[in-house]
């Protein structure tokens, strides 16, 4: 977050990237959707896709002074209509023409 | 720092200054006051709140110089950071109508969401410096990190615990 403070918004960016790449791997190499389909491993796939979930959710608040309709559209796809609906509120005010401010 | 004029003698458009019937405030003067009395309207502007400026590098001495000048004399508190932004030029060309090269940002926000412009220029274009807009880095960063890596990483996440009923995401495992 420090490098949001102090506006280095690309290494902000690369580092946020970094993240992603790195649960895209995390994903491929442990293939939760094989385990799910094997009885002796179903609950350690829950466990990934839990995992996995966790860290969409992190990325997806740190993407959130970014991409401002992206976030929106994932908060109401994790069922955080409150969230959305404020953030929402954030995007149309910064949104306005300032001569209706 | 040598003083400066705020005032404007003989122009006929222009705020008129209560102390002297023949000049107008000069353009910058009122301009900048903008900040004060729009913010502080909507109590963005007190000694608690962080004031940021994002501007452009040609009018960096107006912001940097002026201004603060302008507030210190007024009491009133000066901003905490300027964020100054450097010039495009476009696939290495400066920007222009006879080139046809200019970047309508409407335009590209309508085509492609206002979410991948604005990634794409905080992520090619180092903040403070001068950059280059390119249309393939632009397709690049669209492509390759928001739709194929975040995209297909939030989809098939998301499908997954859809269907396999995975509502709350937990640290570690």
């Amino acid at each position: 977050m420090n490098y949001l403070s102090q506006a280095q918004l690309k290494l902000y960016l690369d580092n946020w990237y970094k993240t992603v790449q790195k649960a895209n791997e995390y994903m491929q190499t442990e293939q939760p959707w094989t385990k799910l389909k094997d009885e002796t491993k179903r609950e350690e796939g829950i466990r990934d896709l839990q995992f996995l979930l966790w860290v969409v959710k992190q990325l997806a608040v740190l993407s959130a002074p970014i991409l401002t309709e992206g976030f929106v559209k994932m908060q109401r796809i994790f069922g955080n209509e409150d969230i959305a609906a404020l953030q929402s509120s954030i995007v149309s005010y910064t949104s306005r023409p300032s001569s209706s401010k | 720092m040598e003083d400066f004029s705020i005032s404007r003698e003989g122009k006929t458009f222009g705020i008129p200054l209560p102390f002297d019937s023949k000049s107008v405030s000069y353009v910058w003067f009122d301009a900048l006051l903008n900040y004060v009395t729009v913010c502080q309207q909507d109590g963005f502007w007190t000694e608690d709140t962080e004031k940021v400026h994002v501007l452009g590098k040609d009018i960096s001495r107006f912001h940097a110089i002026y201004w603060p000048a302008m507030l210190e004399s007024a009491g009133l508190p000066t901003p905490d950071k300027e964020i100054v932004t450097g010039f495009f030029t476009v696939d290495g060309q400066k920007m222009s109508k006879s080139l046809g090269n200019v970047v309508n940002p409407v335009e590209v926000v309508e085509k492609y969401g206002r979410d991948a412009l604005v990634f794409y220029l905080l992520y090619d274009i180092p903040i403070g410096t001068d950059g280059d807009f390119s249309w393939e880095r632009f397709h690049n960063s669209y492509d390759a990190i928001l739709c194929n890596s975040w995209g297909n990483l939030v989809n098939r996440v998301v499908t997954l615990c859809k269907k396999n009923d995975v509502t709350s995401g937990i640290i570690g495992s």
